[in-house]
């Protein structure tokens, strides 16, 4: 007999869970795992495992309630072997109650009682024992085919031009989903389940083709998001650039096109519209408030640090680079007045962005508080809505600053003394953390080559191609570096050697196969790396060097390979 | 157009159950919650609170979730308020049992805490369109629809 339609099975769906709910989640399971001490102290009175005398009708209720219980409970917690283990004793159980009812519960049902409760006790008692960092959910990196948000450039072409599909394959080597939209007007029926990266419009800027722009400019106007333009302009005029300016593209190149231009120009508008991710602490004894919170700015591209207690609060901010607090003004133990000031009479944080969400907005407190150079007061209950836009108009605007200061201009990845920093603070975070990180040098291979053979404006595209694709294929809390010239540094969080060897492996395949072409000659490029764990090396020095000579390992092998260091190297 | 779920009540003499769904329910489908640890507690809190719907655990001691959803239906302050089980008991007989009592539907332990909310949708989004199905045959009350659906469905 088939399902009735209102009964839902629970769906074996594999979902990508935001750090913040992940991390609720672990907590909560934890904290099962701590009563089943209890459960097993009971089945063990109920059904002790040296042979019992008879196992009681009472007992066999009272067992079943708990087997019952674990089994619709295990599997909730990310404990499914338990809700296995649980489930088959209840049949069992019953099947012994039956028995009894009939005053005829047999040696072999009783013995098969014992075995099934042994069994159940012993997975639990492995749970116990399990809540090690090691036993936290196996890391998974995110690859392309499977990226719901694979960032989407759409290519429309105006009325008497065409467009190369060349272009479209090439395009798509670097991770770009390329859609061919057909003409202009299209544009605007177009429908994603994001907006696009870029937009790209070959176009001769003809009467049509404007009036068909225009149309298209009106219909995104009224949405709040929208992709940035390149015009690809079939002549590099005075008239066309003037044409593209009026039309708000944010990108001009005449055809034909330099590929070369065109991928560095892609390059540099996509990173423009994905955000720096901005690191927001916030400080809230609301757990569930906090998590909520978390969640929605998570979900908006930042990072999100949670703390209950703010009396850690200047311990954290020592350990992670934090670019802006959100606090609740009204916690029991030290109000956001006193650590807000606190923080300004620290030299680090007197320009740090703090936000307040505070029950009692009234004007006086927030005139008083207004010497503090508090960035806002945010009236609780705020929406999500509200809370992520006033945080995000702080991330954006603090973007290019920290461009400056922070990333190697090339590439917009971070700069040497920036990465270096971040080792430092990941090595404190991870030490407190109790969890593990990897580091990796990666090394483009026979880098001076490309640049004698096919020019230095080639070598760099190599490099960001890279790089862009070290963007996409790590995750949003992965550390990427450029050490100058050919070299990158990665910290890859929560992974350990064999699983950032698996990710950079892929990395590594992506690269060597795609097809660079200078001067009507096509080259691949390959690069070598070397990993190094935390905390099997557990200082920057001892992490750094380790790196590096496994990386000369990789070298002298022949090079094109990725070395892992180990501790008797 | 469906009406959104904005609160649900929750009831599990489990805390640790009740923990989960208030976060799954919470966090991933932005629901207003409260959670009641016994059928009677149930009772009270569906009087003041007026969930969109109620979460109820079968298997509770003292008072069951059959005896909760009978209790409610026989006041009139909840007697209209969809009732979702809770339950290991899958059984199609059982699940007929729970439907022919009047719930709305039933989700399966153990569940999993970022589908509950999807879950739920799902069964409120089958059930107002049961309703529709109902209005447009002009026939009675939603119970009835419901019924009918099943009795094709065998």
């Amino acid at each position: 007999m088939t399902h009735d339609y209102s009964l839902i099975e629970p769906a074996d769906a594999v979902q990508e869970t935001p750090p913040a709910l992940a991390i609720a989640l672990i907590k909560l399971k934890i904290k099962y795992i701590a009563q089943l001490g209890n459960t097993i102290a009971e089945m063990d009175v109920l059904c002790p495992p040296p042979a019992p005398a008879v196992l009681t009708l009472e007992s066999l209720l009272k067992l079943t309630r708990i087997a019952h219980k674990l089994a619709g409970s295990g599997k909730t917690f990310d404990l499914p072997s338990i809700s296995d283990a649980g489930h088959a004793l209840e049949i069992i159980l019953a099947q012994a109650i039956e028995e009894t009812d009939n005053n005829s519960l047999s040696p072999a049902t009783q013995a098969k009682v014992k075995t099934a409760t042994a069994t159940l006790n012993k997975t639990c008692r492995l749970a116990i024992s399990n809540i090690e960092p090691e036993s936290l959910p196996e890391v998974v990196f995110p690859s392309p085919e499977k990226t719901v948000n694979q960032p989407v450039v759409l290519i429309a072409t105006g009325s008497d031009m065409t467009t190369s599909g060349q272009l479209k394959e090439q395009l798509q080597y670097l991770g770009f989903k390329i859609q061919l939209v057909g003409n202009i007007a299209s544009l605007a029926k177009h429908k994603g389940n994001a907006p696009p990266l870029v937009i790209i419009i070959v176009t001769s800027f003809s009467q049509k083709d404007t009036s068909a722009i225009q149309a298209y400019l009106k219909t995104r106007d009224a949405l709040e998001a929208s992709s940035p333009i390149l015009y690809l302009a079939s002549q590099n005029t005075f008239g066309m650039r003037l044409a593209a300016v009026r039309l708000r593209g944010d990108a001009f190149l005449a055809l034909p096109v330099d590929h070369l231009q065109l991928i560095d120009k892609l390059g540099t508008l996509a990173e423009r519209s994905r955000p720096y991710h901005y690191h927001v602490l916030i400080v809230d004894d609301d757990e569930m408030l906090a998590t909520r919170y978390g969640i929605a700015l998570e979900k908006a591209g930042m990072l999100v640090t949670i703390l209950n207690d703010p009396k850690r609060a200047l311990e954290i901010m020592d350990t992670a680079a934090i670019d802006l607090v959100l606090m609740d003004f009204d916690m029991p133990d030290c109000n956001g007045y006193e650590l807000a000031s606190m923080l300004r009479q620290m030299d680090n944080y007197i320009r740090l962005p703090i936000l307040f969400l505070s029950a009692q907005p009234n004007l006086d407190s927030r005139l008083r508080h207004a010497h503090l150079g508090i960035d806002a007061f945010l009236s609780k209950p705020v929406t999500v809505e509200q809370l992520v836009q006033a945080v995000s108009g702080r991330a954006a605007r603090s973007s290019v600053l920290h461009k400056f200061i922070n990333e190697d201009s090339a590439t917009g990845l971070l700069n040497h003394t920036r990465l270096k920093k971040e080792l430092v603070l990941e090595i404190s975070r991870s030490t407190r953390e109790n969890s593990r990180f990897t580091y990796a040098l990666l090394d483009i291979d026979h880098f001076k080559m490309v640049n004698d053979t096919f020019g230095h404006a080639m070598g760099d595209v190599v490099i960001k191609t890279l790089a862009h694709l070290l963007r996409q294929r790590l995750r949003l809390t992965d550390i990427i570096g450029r050490y100058g010239g050919e070299e990158f540094g990665v910290v890859l969080l929560n992974a350990n050697a064999q699983q950032a060897l698996r990710i950079l492996q892929k990395i590594h395949m992506q690269f060597s196969s795609i097809i660079f072409t200078a001067n009507k000659q096509e080259f691949n490029v390959t690069f070598s790396g070397g990993i190094a764990a935390f905390p099997t090396f557990s200082t920057d020095a001892t992490l750094s060097l380790a790196a590096d000579e496994a990386l000369y390992k990789a070298k002298h092998r022949g090079r094109n390979q990725l070395v892992v260091a180990s501790l008797n190297s | 157009m469906t009406n959104p779920i904005k609160r649900i009540l929750c009831v599990d003499d489990e805390e640790d159950i009740l923990a989960v769904v208030k976060l799954a329910l919470e966090t991933v489908g932005g629901f207003e919650t409260r959670q009641c640890d016994s059928g009677a507690d149930a009772l009270a809190e569906a009087g003041s609170f007026h969930p969109d719907i109620i979460l109820l655990d079968v298997m509770m001691p003292q008072m069951d979730g059959l005896a909760t959803l009978k209790a409610l239906r026989q006041d009139p302050a909840t007697a209209r308020i969809p009732v979702i089980f809770m339950t290991a008991k899958v059984q199609a007989s059982e699940v007929k049992q729970y439907l022919d009592l009047g719930a709305a539907g039933v989700v399966a332990k153990p569940f999993d805490p970022m589908e509950l909310s999807r879950q739920v949708e799902k069964l409120w989004k089958q059930l107002h369109a049961v309703d529709a199905t109902a209005l447009n045959d002009g026939a009675a009350p939603a119970a009835a629809g419901r019924r009918r659906l099943l009795e094709e469905k065998v």
